[in-house]
């Protein structure tokens, strides 16, 4: 009862335009004055939100991310995946899709992608005559992939929030990550070939540019490959993977010659915006996550769900179904903080594992990333292509086609997710 | 009137019937005038996160081992010094004694109450409590001596006193949180951690490191908890109830424990084939000993707190 | 995420008090970003000099963990507080962009009385919450558990104060009944700093 106040308190203040995370402040202080508790609870609580060793993850791949839009790592990607796949069908709209998993190997943020790698993206395909609409219902569509392949903010937050190894997290996202991607380009084929738009024209494949675009591109290409390579040969943990990526991104930027101070200083302001934005969300939503865990939320959905649900394919339909809405109402850190270990409870006695569930779970959220009313990488997008958050939104309609197909993979497909931890991680 | 109990363990964890007994026991022995809801999984935060909430009373009570209570009282970082308690019996007498009375005291009037204090002068309840699997070292190769320790990559958790200890021992040590500990045996971040067999028979990390050596590297004991606003606002008949309810509880734990320590181990061995190292001590305690005495010239414990621990028999 | 701005914004020149507020959190502002801007270097540094020891003689600095978690908290909590001077949280604009001028203006007051609320709260919790705090230690270097929640105390308070700027400003707008066409516009003639071109939300 209390905690369906504090949703509501909440809801109503998104509404009349106060601060997401001040409206989740005002309903904690009302769920924790509702039930009794003492307040003094609430900063520690905050306090504990954020203080983890693990989460640091958090600010380090940000910065990665933003150093890599610094250094002209972006530029380089998206030039290789264009002489990659830029002969396919779709031409440039497949070039965004593959760039989207390359830079995904050292970013850990869709919205690093959907600003940096976008931005470069989206002015390559207008000058080829793309619509504007596409151009950005693609890129955002893509950007979705970022989180999947390690390393990934969401991934690390829901492995903390629940007690799942960060790492076999990480891993389990590889493959998810790579059939998004798929769903993603067939649906750009068949799309393109079907509806003829002559606007979408595959360029020459020239084996010289690969190779070309290959060696230049090497230092900020090798990225996926050290990231992964350092997660399975255990040279550390994923936080501070994150460490490594930022010095690496810097490194690459260097080489490059294209980190300036004055760039240098606009990522770590980035960075600093960026996080703390995420972290005072997560901060007042680890106090909010005290009331509801009183009144035993979870149990209560658990019981619910299990006494009323016996088939696991219609409880995991009916899950991601909840979590589509939940995505739509909440940013992704304070839903996995929230619920996931609600739905886990719940999944698991379905037979899913936590590793699954969380590449799911992330997976959704991000699709409630760019839906509307709180889809904040509409916005982002939308500023990024030049038109309003209404066209991009019109123009994805159609790419929730390969998203859904692709999240009911992950979802139903338990290999996807657990073959590669399985292979690296047991002997 | 409901009280929270929080627990960092699952409802399906070994322990966990000893947790719904406590909570069965004071409903009845209150005449129904208490409730007692548990939380299981961390739902109100992680261990050390509790501990506050119940300082602060937002929590009522929490059950689980001592050792988290360094935060409010340094000195019970002495609980997870390696190889200063002779055996379970002396650290049951310990338990007992006026030194971790005193102990008590200072958590008391930092809003801690242990209820059923003055049982723990029983050996019998203070040895009820104490956990009885041995925290030995698992690895993935065998360790017999301190010396086996050189270059030896050793996962620890977040804490001032062990990780100091095995500097001490020789070990390389590295702190790596619980849950990932799997993986980076798997991959070689750590070769080893120290534990029960127990813990790690639970946590599959035997699949990579197969082999326990015993070093009796301290001794846990699991008590209830609680908040002393709560404490407080109880009238003697609810509180004396907690106390026999306590009390009793103790026996439950004991035998689930015991339990669990035979099929755990049984296990661990048919399933992962582990090696159960039983090395000569006498090494491990003279390589320690120097350790004692620098932690007490550099303030980490007590003057003089390890030499009067010792000296109880 | 703050809207588009429009171009009707420029013409209203701020009261003498609060230009002189502005300028004063200015300057705090940009105190915030630098001190939130070293803690991440710091943080970063610390981190990969950690997994470099880690690679390269298999050892680590024991304490780096703690060091590391306390000393980003700056840049979480003095970060937001320079996130709300420049007013890139963020915030739903579907559905009050609908709404009159009028009650666009009131629901602007409406928010920073509640940022006040509650970020005032969150210092007072604090406050109250100290003593508990100093009676515990940090695991690892035993430090006063009041430390990791001072970045918390100061953070908030400042936000305090920027969010009684902007509530002034406000009022002050509405007192002297100025025709109000777009909110953002008006948000855009207060804000204390402006966020730089690149970081978007
Ligand atoms: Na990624
Ligand atoms: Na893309």
């Amino acid at each position: 009862m209390i905690s369906l106040t504090m949703l509501v308190i909440s809801v109503a203040l998104f509404l009349v335009r106060v601060p997401v995370s001040i409206s989740l402040g005002i309903a904690t202080l009302v769920g924790f004055l509702m039930i009794g508790l003492p307040a003094t609870v609430i900063p520690s609580r905050m306090i504990d939100g954020v203080d983890g060793f693990a989460l640091l993850a958090v600010p380090f791949f940000i910065l990665a991310g933003n150093l890599m839009n610094a250094g002209g790592v972006t530029e380089r990607i998206f030039a290789f995946a264009r002489a990659v796949v830029g002969w396919i069908s779709g031409g440039l709209a497949q070039v965004n899709i593959v760039a989207s998993i390359i830079f995904a190997g050292m970013s850990g943020s869709a919205l690093a992608d959907l600003a940096g790698l976008g931005a470069v993206e989206m002015r390559a395909m207008k000058k080829n005559g793309y619509p504007v609409g596409f151009s950005a219902a693609v890129t955002l569509s893509s950007c979705t992939i970022g989180p999947l392949i390690p390393p990934s903010i969401i991934l690390v937050i829901y492995g903390l929030a629940t007690n799942t190894s960060i790492g076999q997290l990480f891993l389990g996202g590889v493959v998810a990550g790579l059939v998004v991607a798929a769903a993603l380009m067939i649906f750009v084929y068949a799309y393109v070939r079907i509806s003829g738009v002559e606007w979408a024209k595959p360029e020459p494949f020239v084996f010289s540019k690969v190779v070309d675009t290959a060696i230049h591109g090497a230092p900020a290409l090798l990225a996926p490959v050290i990231i992964l390579g350092s997660l399975v040969l255990g040279v550390t943990t994923p936080s501070e993977l994150g460490a490594i990526a930022t010095a690496y991104a810097l490194l690459v930027g260097l080489l490059y010659r294209q980190i300036t101070w004055r760039r240098l200083y606009e990522a770590l302001v980035n960075t600093v915006v960026m996080t703390s934005v995420i972290m005072y969300l997560f901060a007042i939503a680890t106090a909010m996550n005290f009331v509801i865990a009183r009144e035993r939320v979870a149990h209560h959905a658990a019981e619910l769900m299990s006494s009323y649900i016996t088939s696991p394919f219609v409880g995991i339909l009916l899950v991601n179904l909840f979590l589509l809405v939940v995505g739509m109402f909440l940013e992704g850190p304070v839903a996995i903080l929230i619920i996931a270990p609600i739905l886990l409870t719940v999944v698991q006695e379905l037979g899913m594992g936590p590793v699954q569930f969380g590449v799911m779970l992330s997976f959704n959220l991000l699709i409630g990333m760019i839906t509307p009313p709180m889809g904040i990488g509409l916005f982002v997008g939308a500023k990024v292509a030049g038109t309003t958050p209404e066209n991009v939104l019109k123009a994805s309609l159609p790419f929730f086609v390969p998203l859904i197909a692709g999240l009911l993979i992950i979802s139903f497909v338990p290999g996807v997710t657990t073959w590669l931890p399985g292979l690296v991680f047991s002997r | 009137r409901t009280l929270s109990l929080g627990a960092n363990n699952n409802a399906n964890d070994f322990v966990a019937d000893g947790f719904r007994f406590l909570a069965q026991r004071i409903n009845e022995l209150s005449d129904g005038e208490l409730e007692v809801e548990i939380f299981w999984s961390s739902q109100l935060g992680g261990a050390r996160e509790m501990v506050q909430g119940v300082a602060a009373g937002a929590i009522d009570m929490q059950l689980d081992v001592i050792e988290l209570l360094v935060t409010f009282e340094p000195r019970i970082g002495v609980l997870s010094m390696p190889l200063v308690f002779r055996d379970r019996d002396h650290f049951a007498a310990f338990i007992g004694s006026d030194i971790f009375g005193g102990f008590m005291d200072t958590l008391q009037s930092k809003g801690i109450v242990i209820p059923a204090r003055e049982a723990l002068a029983n050996p019998e309840v203070a040895k009820n409590w104490v956990r009885p699997y041995d925290r030995g070292l698992v690895s993935t190769k065998p360790i017999f001596s301190p010396d086996d320790l050189a270059g030896f990559k050793l996962r620890m958790y977040e804490s001032e006193i062990p990780i100091k200890s095995w500097e001490a021992l020789g070990a390389n040590v590295q702190v790596v949180p619980w849950p990932d500990v799997y993986t980076s045996l798997a991959t070689g971040v750590v070769d080893g951690l120290t534990g029960t067999i127990t813990d790690n028979y639970e946590m599959k990390h035997f699949e990579n490191a197969p082999y326990w050596t015993n070093v009796h590297e301290y001794f846990q004991i699991m008590h209830p908890w609680m908040s002393k606003m709560t404490w407080d606002s109880l009238t003697d008949s609810q509180r004396a109830a907690i106390d026999q309810a306590v009390e009793e509880s103790s026996y439950v734990f004991a035998e689930l424990m015991n339990q669990a320590l035979t099929e755990s181990s049984a296990k661990a061995q048919e399933e992962y084939g582990v090696s159960i190292i039983q090395p000569p001590i006498g090494p491990w305690i003279e390589k320690m000993k120097p350790a004692h005495a620098d932690f007490e010239t550099r303030g980490l414990v007590e003057e003089g707190l390890i030499g009067r621990i010792q000296a109880i028999d | 995420m703050t809207s588009g701005l429009t171009a009707d914004a420029g013409h209203l020149p701020l009261p003498k008090g609060l230009a002189v507020f502005r300028r004063i959190l200015r300057h705090v502002g940009q105190a915030e970003l630098a001190l939130a801007i070293a803690a991440l270097v710091v943080v970063t540094t610390l981190s990969g000099a950690q997994a470099l020891l880690r690679y390269s003689v298999g050892g680590s600095i024991w304490w780096a963990q703690e060091v590391a978690e306390t000393t980003i908290m700056v840049a979480y909590f003095l970060g937001i507080s320079y996130v709300f001077k420049t007013r890139q949280y963020i915030l739903i604009e579907f559905v009050s962009l609908r709404f009159p001028p009028s009650v666009q203006m009131a629901c602007y007051v409406f928010a920073q009385v509640l940022t006040v609320l509650f970020t005032g709260a969150t210092v007072y919790l604090v406050v109250r919450f100290a003593p508990s705090l100093m009676g515990m230690r940090t695991p690892l270097l035993s430090m006063s558990g009041l430390i990791p929640a001072l970045p918390l105390a100061v953070g908030s308070a400042l936000m305090v104060v920027t969010s009684l700027y902007y509530l002034a400003f406000g009022l002050w707008v509405m007192s002297r009944g100025f025709e109000i066409t777009s909110v953002a516009a008006i948000e855009r003639r207060a804000i204390v700093t402006d966020p730089m071109d690149e970081v978007d939300w």
